[in-house]
């Protein structure tokens, strides 16, 4: 009986544990989509200083959870978000107000996508 | 972390239930839910191993819940009955009194070839010899023959044999094993004087060499190499 309550508690933790990492997932996106809209503003008003300032909060603050993302993320999705911020970065850089809103919506895409893969709903699980 | 879980606990009852009505004769020498944990944990610890991508999380995660439906269904199949049998399963009557049950061979899936390989297997050629054939949970055939064709047992024949004892090992591929000797109350001298007396000096040339505590023993030496 010991041994059946041993397991029960574990498999309870590891579903506790799940839940506390879609509510993680879900504050870290959020935040960081909050930066990302900031930015996006900024860009389509010219001001670009101030767009990257946000898109560099939006990848401190992911980077923020590096520790985190690497060990519940896979690293192909990791990859992916990081090379979309560079992507934007460079575009912001070259003041190109066009290319950017493009970028952004890819590097959302990845994000949302990360969001979406914790999420125990129909989609994700089948 | 939350789909790995939901995703290993469907794959788990399903295999679960696959296996189920597949019948017996899949699982070998293990129940069905250690078939089903053995089958999955093998590939799934494998995948983080070979993919740096993945993180190893995705698969220890499954691994415990894995271990946690095994633990939780083992247990609760012990205490009801009634969950037992339909988890695993009921032990199948195959043969009765030297008559093939035809009907029970079908449902398991049981072709006259397999039957024939597994009596073999046990050393029985003679159906007709054959009180009960029981095809086990666990996919195993078991035979009891009619009593007319079982081997007398001391018992029956009047004796009243010893019991020798356990034999433990003293020597392993030249190492002795001073516990197992210190345990069945010999010491070294007395290993050293038996050595003698079958032609060994020196415990390292000994492949192996078991002792009971009656002092009954068996000693093989090591082959000379060519």
């Amino acid at each position: 009986m010991k041994r059946e309550l041993w397991a029960l508690t574990l498999l309870v933790l590891l579903c506790a544990g799940a839940a506390l990492n879609v509510c993680t997932a879900d504050r870290l996106i959020g935040t960081v989509e909050q930066s990302l809209d900031r930015a996006e503003h900024a860009a389509a008003r010219s001001d670009f200083d101030t767009a990257l300032l946000a898109l560099n909060t939006a990848r401190d603050l992911w980077d923020g959870y590096r520790c985190y993302t690497h060990i519940f993320l896979r690293h192909p999705d990791l990859d992916a978000i990081g090379d979309a911020f560079y992507q934007a970065e460079a575009v912001l850089r070259q003041h190109d107000r066009e290319a950017f809103p493009a970028l952004l919506a890819q590097l959302r895409f990845h994000l949302d996508a990360i969001d979406r893969m914790e999420h125990p709903e129909p989609g994700s699980i089948f | 972390m939350a789909i790995v879980i939901i995703r290993t606990l469907i794959v788990y009852f399903a295999l679960l239930l696959t296996m189920r009505l597949m019948g017996k004769r899949q699982l070998g020498e293990m129940e069905l839910s250690e078939f089903v944990t053995a089958a999955l944990i093998a590939d799934l610890a494998a995948h983080p191993l070979q993919d740096m991508g993945i993180p190893l999380l995705n698969g220890l995660v499954p691994i415990l819940v894995l271990f946690c439906c095994e633990v939780l269904i083992a247990g609760i199949s012990l205490r009801h009955i009634r969950l037992r049998s339909l988890i695993f399963g009921k032990p199948s009557l195959l043969i009765q009194q030297g008559r093939i049950l035809q009907q029970e061979m079908e449902k398991n899936r049981f072709t006259p070839d397999e039957l024939m390989q597994e009596l073999r297997s046990q050393g029985v050629l003679d159906i007709n010899s054959i009180a009960y054939g029981v095809l086990e949970t666990n996919g195993r055939l078991n035979v009891i023959l009619s009593p007319g064709e079982q081997p007398a047992t001391a018992r029956q024949m009047g004796l009243n044999p010893e019991d020798p004892g356990y034999p433990s090992i003293v020597i392993s591929a030249g190492r002795v094993l001073e516990a197992n000797l210190r345990h069945l109350g010999f010491d070294r001298a007395w290993l050293e004087q038996t050595l003698r007396s079958h032609g060994a000096e020196d415990p390292r040339r000994v492949f192996l060499m078991t002792a009971r505590p009656s002092g009954q023993i068996y000693l093989a030496l090591k082959e000379e190499k060519p």
